[in-house]
């Protein structure tokens, strides 16, 4: 992107997703046209340079960070909180697989939200979660094997969403590739499963924390 | 968020927790899910010879407004003729429930749900004896 701003502060030429003002410094604020990807500055897609959102995170955190600015002026302090909530947004999304799914969809314009009607129309799916959140409920959480058990159930759902994951960046890659919006279907159709998944996930941590302290 | 009364009443005391056997001929099964938030309800009912709804048990793993609203429709069910059961829509669910605007998807899966449920008997109605046993 070559496309020049102006610094709010001197009016000097500032280059559009440029940080601070190449003349006089100061902090500049997001820029609220670009997305994630192009925010932490990493190629778009499902599949991320993960080494390089983690560097792209530090390194923004510690050049944005408030305590810096607590001597400036209010604009500049409201610049730097708006970059801290940006980079805390565009790295808590791309980090997860989940929620770098379903922001792919929405960024493709495949999906802006997540469909909050019902699929009736994978019943064999939706027994296999029905069985799975059976047999959580059914650990009783005084006994001394819970633990083990729900470990069990643990290792048996991550490697049902690691299948997802790698299901999706297959259809991903596919739609980047070819463009065809069949890739993006079953895409989201993956992103879906793993979302079931991953609420198992999070009422399993429930009860395990309740495991574990008795 | 707080929840209505006639909600919390449900998700404490919830009715008609329960399984039936699938395989059973009159029993119809239903499965839905709400994607948005990984909610999967399970509905069944149990239709004797005059087509009439005579047991409806549910199992929900999700959130009280889903489990309330699941636990309602097994009560506003029984007792009904098939035909009864699907003219309920969740506008009716939600209603009695007082639902907020984000808990609508709630109702609608248990709308849902029914009509999945008499899919499934009327399937197997159809199929006769090779639809049991499965």
């Amino acid at each position: 992107m070559n496309a020049m701003g102006l610094c709010w502060s001197c009016r000097g030429g500032v280059p559009v997703g440029a940080g601070f003002c190449p003349t006089c410094r100061v902090i500049q604020p997001p820029d609220t046209r670009m997305d994630h990807f192009q925010y932490f500055g990493l190629v778009p897609g499902f599949i991320i340079d993960l080494a390089a959102l983690e560097v792209g995170y530090r390194e923004r955190q510690q050049r944005f960070h408030p305590d810096l600015f607590v001597s400036r002026s209010a604009a500049e302090r409201r610049y730097s909180m708006e970059h801290v909530t940006r980079l805390n947004e565009g790295y808590r999304i791309l980090k997860d697989p989940l929620r770098r799914g379903e922001y792919v969809l929405s960024v493709t314009g495949f999906r802006a939200q997540t469909p909050e009607n019902a699929t009736p129309s994978d019943p064999a799916f939706l027994l296999e979660v029905m069985e799975l959140r059976e047999s959580l409920e059914e650990v009783d959480l005084k006994r001394g094997d819970a633990v083990a058990r729900l470990g069990k159930l643990r290792s048996l759902v991550a490697a049902e969403c690691a299948t997802e994951i790698e299901a999706m960046t297959e259809s991903f890659s596919a739609w980047f590739s070819a463009g065809d919006q069949k890739h993006l279907q079953v895409a989201a159709r993956r992103v879906d499963r793993l979302r079931y998944f991953t609420r198992f996930l999070d009422e399993l941590d429930r009860r395990e924390e309740i495991a574990f302290t008795g | 968020m707080a929840y209505n009364e006639k909600v919390l009443e449900h998700y404490e005391k919830p009715r008609n927790v329960g399984s039936m056997d699938k395989n059973d001929v009159h029993v119809g099964t239903g499965m839905v899910g709400a994607p948005a938030c990984g909610d999967v309800m399970k509905l069944q009912i149990r239709v004797n010879d005059a087509g009439v709804i005579d047991d409806a048990k549910f199992k929900t793993f999700g959130c009280g407004s889903a489990i309330a609203s699941s636990s309602l429709v097994t009560e506003w069910i029984k007792g009904k003729t098939i035909d009864q059961a699907l003219s309920i829509k969740n506008k009716d669910i939600a209603e009695e429930l007082a639902l907020p605007p984000v808990k609508i998807h709630c109702s609608v899966l248990a709308e849902d749900a029914i009509r999945s449920a008499v899919e499934d008997y009327r399937k197997k109605q159809k199929g006769g004896a090779d639809a049991n046993g499965n």
